[in-house]
């Protein structure tokens, strides 16, 4: 940690020395980049002038003006790649996942359905038919009720002729 | 009837303190119907039921202050104010309500939340004696949820605070409020059907060990292998001797574990649904778009924690070794969400404000989930510190979750009121006519993303330092959950507040937040109480602390 050494008695550790050549050099390289910063700003009459290093050095320049591409490089890489994760889990989110939940709430009302019309068909149709079967049955019957004797002889020979047929081809053999 | 040692009866003098404090919220739904015989007007209505609120807030104060957090008896922390009193002799149900350190935080909040939900609700014009009148209920159901320890009245409780959430959803909704709603409630109904028909089977299995009992507390100390009166044996044993007698045996094998992993499963999927586990999770960001405000802050703040109470009160109690041998699933889903919920979250930075709010409580929630998992990871035994700090981690982030999500939907709901605009591309540059606004919800996201400082940094910190012993692998990655959640709500704020001014909103300053607002003083409480328990969390944590350790 830099100046941590001010700061070893407080972490119970041996500080580092003081190296001179080290301070030496940090000392050096700043010195010379105030004096060419010193230097440099003479050159500009107003803020508007064109930067010498633009024309000395193009590309130098471009690396320093957009701060090493730190930031677009962070965009192309980090920051593409969370988008990229971003939609993927929201694509699974809603596509994938609340379908499955929705496909599940289709099948039950299919369910549903199906149940409807085996309902319907079987257990309300069959019921129904036969309730109006035994309507339909009960007029005709009701009908033949006429209370006239001659229909009502007429019946019995109906049945007496049926009773034999049923005896003799029924029975009999 | 006479109490085990590990259940406190309130003190003689006092009144059934409990059930008045769960009735009281209904008290104030008949009085809303009697100012409605009287013609009383809408806004002395609003105001009246906003200020009933406080009753049961104070009486929840008053167990607050009464409740020992020390004591502990027989290997658990004693549960408080106990009433037990037969209900229906013939499937030995009682009414049995208590509170202990698990419970006492999510009452608390609960009463805390709902008068907060009501200032919401101030613009509310239409149909607004039904509107109080179902919060209240919703009140009621949630704490009647919190305070029962008998399954009957519980799972009464789960079901039906389903039912004043759906109408408040489907009458005050957006527009997709039908699908939303429906959704919402079918989901929930249909995850809990399994642990209906789970407690038959427990009922019939303690009946043939010769103690039969829907008691939350006598069946979550069985699991435990802790002394009941009246039984001997754990209940791992009790269900597989019972699969015995059935023959169930015969088809699924001689292995106790398998009995009680169905229980895990059947349990956790009824709460994973409420508490919004990857992949249960879908039905939240519609139900959160489409309720309105007073909907929103209920459902996000305090309904989600009912599927984690759960968790704690009944899944982990009971099938300890089940979940124990399922914890490293759990922890692997918990770690999906939180991943899931933040990449949701940041996918929808250009679209509407309250989706990526209900994408960020996804993963807020999956940090739950983890500390449960690591919870269960540890049943017991050398590292009982990491599994005490892990649950009490659960309980102050599910606090400091209820108290920062139920300040955003509560602002979110401010700004709609300003603006009727919620896709985050139309704002931009509020701060600049309200910077009182920006403050106040730059404080609620801040607290959100668990900035320190702030309670939900302690309930997120707890949680990783839990997990950590037991979890270390899912811990590790659910740490990306913390960077986009914090990048997803970062870039919300800078889309409302932040840039150039949109020349739409140059007319809003005179409706900045102003202290003679109640926006203003419905927000102010929850962001004191953020700023409280992230600096002295000990009111919240101390509560929990010995159900945590001993349990």
């Amino acid at each position: 940690m830099p100046g941590g050494h001010w700061l070893a008695h407080l972490w119970a550790q041996q500080g580092g020395q003081f190296n001179i050549i080290m301070a030496g050099i940090a000392l050096l390289v700043a010195a010379a980049g105030i004096a060419a910063g010193w230097h440099y700003s003479g050159v500009f009459a107003t803020a508007r002038d064109p930067e010498p290093l633009e024309k000395a050095q193009p590309v130098l320049f471009q690396v320093l003006y957009n701060k090493g591409f730190i930031d677009e490089l962070y965009a192309a890489t980090i920051g593409q790649l969370s988008n990229a994760l971003a939609v993927a889990w929201n694509w699974i989110d809603q596509k994938v996942l609340d379908r499955l939940v929705d496909a599940t709430g289709v099948v039950t009302f299919l369910l549903g359905r199906l149940n409807f019309i085996i309902d319907d068909t079987l257990f309300n149709d069959g019921p129904d038919g036969l309730a109006n079967g035994t309507l339909t049955g009960g007029k005709g019957v009701r009908e033949v009720q006429t209370g006239k004797i001659h229909d009502y002889i007429t019946y019995i020979v109906i049945g007496v002729v049926v009773l034999a047929l049923f005896y003799l081809y029924g029975i009999q053999q | 009837m006479p109490l085990p040692p590990y259940l406190m009866a309130s003190p003689e003098w006092m009144p059934p303190w409990l059930t008045l404090l769960m009735l009281s919220p209904l008290i104030g739904i008949a009085l809303i119907g009697l100012a409605g015989v009287a013609r009383v007007p809408d806004r002395l209505i609003k105001t009246f039921a906003s200020t009933w609120t406080l009753v049961p807030l104070m009486m929840a104060i008053v167990v607050w202050v009464s409740f020992d957090a020390n004591a502990t008896s027989s290997g658990q922390g004693a549960v408080q104010f106990v009433e037990k009193i037969p209900w229906i002799q013939a499937v030995r149900v009682d009414y049995f309500v208590g509170v202990d350190g698990l419970s006492l935080a999510m009452v608390l909040l609960t009463t805390i939340m709902t008068p907060i939900a009501m200032l919401a609700s101030m613009d509310v014009t239409h149909r607004v004696k039904l509107h109080f009148s179902l919060l209240l209920l919703l009140e009621t159901a949630m704490l009647g949820y919190f305070l029962s320890l008998d399954f009957f009245f519980f799972f009464i409780f789960w079901e039906f605070s389903l039912v004043p959430a759906f109408f408040i959803i489907m009458i005050w909704g957006g527009e997709h409020r039908g699908r939303a709603a429906f959704k919402f409630f079918v989901y929930t109904v249909s995850g809990s059907i399994g642990m209906l028909l789970l407690f038959q089977f427990l009922y019939l299995a303690t009946r043939s060990a010769g103690f039969p009992t829907f008691d939350l507390i006598a069946l979550g100390r069985l699991g435990q292998g802790l002394p009941v009166e009246g039984i001997s044996g754990d209940l791992a044993t009790i269900i597989f001797n019972y699969a015995q007698e059935l023959g169930i045996t015969a088809y699924l094998g001689n292995n106790p574990l398998t009995y009680t992993s169905i229980a895990f499963w059947v349990i956790f999927i009824a709460f994973a649904i409420k508490l919004a586990v990857w992949p249960f999770h879908t039905w939240l960001p519609d139900t959160y778009t489409e309720a309105p405000t007073s909907g929103s802050i209920l459902l996000s703040a305090v309904m989600s924690k009912m599927g984690a109470y759960g968790m704690l009160r009944i899944l982990l109690p009971f099938v300890p070794d089940a979940a124990q041998q399922f914890a490293q699933v759990m922890g692997a889903l918990a770690l999906i969400g939180i991943v899931s919920g933040a990449f949701g979250a940041l996918a929808h930075t250009r679209g509407s404000v309250k989706r990526l709010i209900g994408y960020t409580s996804i993963n807020h929630m999956g940090y739950v989930m983890l500390a449960i998992a690591a919870v269960a990871a540890l049943p017991g035994g050398a590292s009982l510190d990491s599994r005490a700090i892990a649950v009490n981690g659960a309980l102050m982030q599910m606090v400091a979750h209820g108290l920062s999500t139920g300040a955003l939907f509560l602002l979110a709901g401010a700004l709609y009121r300003r603006t009727h605009c919620s896709e985050l591309t139309d704002f931009g540059g509020l701060r600049v006519v309200m910077p009182a606004f920006a403050g106040v919800m730059g404080m609620a996201m801040f607290a959100n993303l668990g900035l320190p400082g702030l309670a939900g940094f302690v309930g997120e910190f707890f949680i990783f330092r839990g997990a950590w012993a037991t979890l270390p692998f899912f811990t590790t990655l659910a740490t990306i959950g913390l960077i986009f959640t914090a990048l997803a709500l970062l870039l919300m704020f800078q889309r409302i507040f932040l840039g150039p001014l949109n020349p739409r909103w140059r007319d809003l300053k005179k409706q900045d937040l102003s202290i003679y607002g109640l926006d203003f003083w419905a927000a102010v409480p929850l962001l004191a109480l953020l700023l409280v328990f992230g600096i002295y969390p000990a009111p919240i944590m101390g509560l929990s602390n010995a159900a945590a350790t001993e349990w």
